[in-house]
């Protein structure tokens, strides 16, 4: 199992080799536990062939004068590792599917019927790169997928708190702090066999009304999905149109 | 004042120096300007170099005519309506509504209206959140556009968003 990507400064070998017994110099506030409890989910996610997850979200935005507002949304998962997804991400109004079969990424407006196309490079975790560093798109929750990919680069925490058991909706957790650049947030994991996110807070410190995305998971690890579910076919009015292109 | 209440009326006030097509009354929704967004997810670093809003900004400065002065929050007054033939159809670079609804703010459908209504000309590349009233898909060559007010637009994605924009004349 490997901690580079959550790797903080100072956790040191002992970590890494697994016993975390004591906790390093430099980093005080790095309970190993935490850390380990998120490499215990991250490998479990990693065994999954396929997943399909929902996930019932809030996301805070602020008003100019500091208010807050709430935005409902609704995002479904359908994953085959390690290179297909439809991702649906519904917001208020505003609905986009997102297809990606190993060959192509395609974005898709049901509500205009406008969709656009681009080759797609060979990974989940490689499209995703390339829809936020060329077309700038950051997927809800991308963290599904970085998490499930061993060996991805995670940024690092400054802090790991475990404060133990909680339930969510029925399911028995553990919920867990963590600080990283200017973000806090919180995970709930599964207690058990199956260690997987059933929540997720992700709080923005740059604003000091501190807008927060909440989001609840619903978990399918043996979804019954085919090959032919990733591959995005326009209906006969849907038009494509560019996605404009960063690099160009 | 309710958020609804006070969005109205920073529109109303706003929209007090230009001429608002009867549509933008209705349509406040969406209208107040956010500053902040929670993040989805926790896997990017929190700098993002390629962050859309600044692409979108800097294509907007770089199709700027000059006109646009506005940091406000009072997008009605982006400059862009009403000063003649140096239009510049604005694409709003705020922290964005249009993020998070497919609506769009009416901000931008009034600016486009404005813009249409009063210039022979908009600036090649500039974009907008949605379409003038009354403006007609115009395919041509298998490709989508809309054309209105002597303007021809085509339709695009920036990240997620759907945004038209003002094209040459195809063919």
């Amino acid at each position: 199992m490997k901690l580079s990507r959550f790797a903080v400064a100072g956790l040191g070998l002992a970590l890494l080799a697994g016993s975390a017994a004591t906790q390093p110099k430099g980093a005080p506030d790095v309970d190993p536990e935490a850390i380990q409890a998120v490499q215990r989910m991250r490998a479990y996610l990693g065994t999954l062939t396929a997943f399909e997850v929902k996930a019932d979200s809030t996301i805070e935005v602020v008003l100019e004068d500091g208010q807050k507002v709430q935005l409902e949304g609704v995002t479904t998962y359908k994953v085959r590792r390690p290179n297909g997804f439809v991702i649906e991400a519904a917001i208020n109004n505003k609905v986009r599917q997102f297809f990606y079969d190993g060959r192509q990424f395609t974005i898709f407006a049901p509500k205009y019927g406008y969709y656009a196309q681009v080759p797609a490079p060979q990974t989940i975790a490689k499209t995703l790169d390339e829809a936020y560093d060329r077309y700038g798109i950051s997927l809800p929750l991308e963290d599904l997928f970085h998490w499930s990919e061993p060996g991805e680069k995670l940024v690092p925490v400054t802090s790991a708190i475990v404060l133990g058991d909680a339930v969510v909706g029925g399911v028995d957790t553990d919920q867990y702090l963590f600080r990283q650049d200017d973000r806090d947030w919180q995970i709930w994991i599964q207690k058990g066999d199956q260690p997987i996110p059933r929540k997720l807070v992700i709080v923005d410190r740059t604003d000091d009304a501190r807008p927060a995305y909440t989001a609840r998971l619903t978990w399918n690890v043996r979804p019954n999905l085919t090959a032919g579910a990733f591959t995005f076919r326009p209906s006969g009015d849907a038009k494509a149109i560019r996605l404009s292109d960063a690099s160009r | 004042m309710t958020l609804r209440h006070a969005r109205l009326a920073a529109l109303l006030a706003a929209a007090a120096t230009v001429a608002l097509p009867p549509t933008l009354a209705e349509a406040a929704r969406g209208a107040g300007r956010v500053r902040a967004s929670a993040p989805t997810n926790v896997s990017r670093p929190a700098a993002r170099p390629n962050n859309i809003s600044g692409r979108t900004q800097n294509t907007a400065v770089a199709n700027r005519s000059g006109a646009r002065a506005n940091n406000s929050g009072n997008r009605i007054n982006n400059g862009d309506v009403n000063i003649g033939n140096r239009t510049n159809i604005n694409i709003d670079n705020d922290h964005r509504w249009h993020d998070w609804d497919d609506d769009y703010h009416p901000v931008a459908r009034g600016v486009a209206f404005g813009a249409a209504a009063a210039v022979t000309s908009a600036v090649v590349g500039s974009m907008i959140y949605s379409l003038p009233p009354a403006c007609a898909p115009r395919p041509y060559g298998g490709t989508s556009y809309y054309y209105c007010g002597n303007v021809w637009y085509a339709p695009q994605y920036q990240a997620d968003q759907v945004v038209y924009v003002v094209v040459n004349p195809p063919g």
